[in-house]
């Protein structure tokens, strides 16, 4: 009967003692690291950059850099700023190779590969189509008719970009070409500060470019961050819930920039092969180890539609995704299958 | 091993470790959740999501009307040329955010408490 009684007590106070001990970690824990967070129109997007950091690494000073490299970086790749490595590619069309900077390089060797990944469906040099249509111009309004859409047609072709590696130039062969690095650059540059920020000892943070989005480690509390997948068609709400760690998500949508003309919508992904935005699904959402992958693939599917966008993801490694149909029908990689939570 | 005196001390130690948790919970639990609206990078206003609310917001091209209602948030007018933000619609979760460019007006729904979702892709 003592016995049983001494038992009982040490039981009891094992239970006390977590009880105080799961409190004393909770407060402690809390304390710990600090948030840290900052969000600019910047990019033609809205860029956040949040951090959590414990008191040896100043949160502040080191968020304010982020955006000076991203401010540095738009003014290299944006076709938008004069003078910027872009715009002097596009300035020197059919004339001369034009040097440039070795990660505006980077960014143009890799848009040609997922060109040759997705057939041509992901391409750089669309912006005469673009430019064209009034996106990205800021002055949208009535579609063009399909004999101007011939006409500049064949001057969409990233096969033609003439790189040069030992002497860091670029060139397109004729002088109306022009590049656009919309579909790749974001990703890119997300990924530069998703990288700078590790390399100052950041573990867990989120650089969010207007929602392509790479994740650094874990939340706080050790699970996956939670990414909401926006519904295409009824925006307030999610169509699913994707967990990532320590990795990329883009999510590309008819609805992100478009007009309307009697009573059509024309978004701004387009197809390089037809001129017209692409028409055969509704939303992908791609989830890759970096963003410039990400970000690339989530518009080359959307271009190639259900079945070849789905190849195309299966194929690559440590790639998955979800693509939602016309029909709001969600197609699931067999690698997101048993994470992905859809609502 | 413990004489009944120990036992009370015990257990009035555990009650109040018990009271911390549930205050740490309640506080990071506590709700709050806000509407920022921000022009051009600056911050405009923090306005509670729980109120009924019309505001006039001055964008860098003109007025962006931003209505808060039954807590929820949406743009229904904008000095914008592609309109976006108001078809946008209805946001209302924290964490989600309504985006006018043209403008530089972005209005997002903030929280202390940890989410169930930490971001939104579109």
């Amino acid at each position: 009967m003592a016995r049983r009684k001494i038992f009982f007590e040490i039981f009891i106070a094992i239970i006390i003692l977590s009880i105080i001990g799961v409190a004393v970690y909770n407060y402690i824990d809390r304390d710990n690291l600090e948030r840290y967070s900052r969000t600019e129109l910047i990019l033609d997007t809205i860029f956040e950059v949040t951090i959590f950091v414990d008191e040896e690494i100043e949160g502040d000073p080191l968020v304010r850099e982020a955006f000076d490299k991203v401010r540095a970086l738009e003014k290299v790749m944006s076709r938008f700023v004069t003078n910027s490595d872009v715009d002097k590619i596009n300035q020197q069309a059919g004339k001369e190779p034009v040097e440039v900077d070795p990660r505006t390089f980077y960014v143009i060797e890799k848009s040609l590969y997922f060109g040759e990944a997705s057939q041509g469906k992901f391409d750089v040099t669309i912006a005469p189509l673009l430019n064209l249509w009034g996106f990205g111009t800021g002055e949208e309004r009535e579609p063009p008719e399909g004999e101007e859409i011939e006409e500049v047609l064949p001057l969409v072709d990233y096969q033609e970009i003439e790189l040069d590696e030992e002497n860091m130039s670029v060139f397109l062969p004729r002088e109306e070409m022009a590049l656009d690095l919309g579909g790749i650059a974001k990703g890119y540059i997300v990924d530069e500060i998703a990288e700078f920020l590790e390399g100052e000892g950041v573990e867990h943070g989120t650089v969010n470019a207007g929602g392509d989005i790479r994740a650094l480690g874990t939340r706080l509390d050790g699970n996956p961050w939670r990414i909401g997948i926006t519904h295409p068609r009824d925006r307030e709400n999610i169509i699913a819930v994707i967990p990532v760690t320590q990795e990329a998500i883009v999510t590309s949508g008819d609805y992100e920039r478009y007009f309307n003309h009697e009573g059509e919508r024309y978004h701004h992904i387009l197809d390089p092969d037809t001129g017209q935005p692409a028409g055969e699904v509704l939303s992908v959402t791609v989830v890759a180890p970096d963003c410039i992958t990400a970000d690339s693939l989530s518009t080359a599917v959307f271009v190639l539609g259900v079945e070849e966008g789905m190849a195309l993801l299966e194929s690559m490694s440590q790639v998955e995704g979800m693509i939602v149909d016309l029909q709001e029908e969600k197609h699931v990689t067999r690698g997101l299958k048993d994470l992905i939570e859809i609502r | 091993m413990f004489s009944r005196y120990d036992f009370l001390i015990w257990i009035s130690i555990a009650i109040l470790a018990l009271g911390v948790m549930f205050f740490n919970q309640q506080m990071s639990a506590y709700s709050g959740e806000e509407v920022q609206v921000s022009v051009n990078n600056e911050k405009y206003g923090v306005f509670p999501l729980q109120e009924d609310n019309v505001l006039e917001v001055e964008g860098v091209n003109g007025i962006t009307r931003v209505e808060i209602s039954d807590g929820r948030v949406r743009v229904t007018h904008s000095a914008c040329p592609d309109k976006i933000c108001i078809y946008t619609s209805w946001i209302h979760r924290p964490n989600q955010t309504i985006v006018c460019l043209p403008n530089r007006v972005v209005v997002k729904i903030t929280s202390e408490s940890q989410q169930d979702i930490d971001l939104y892709t579109n």
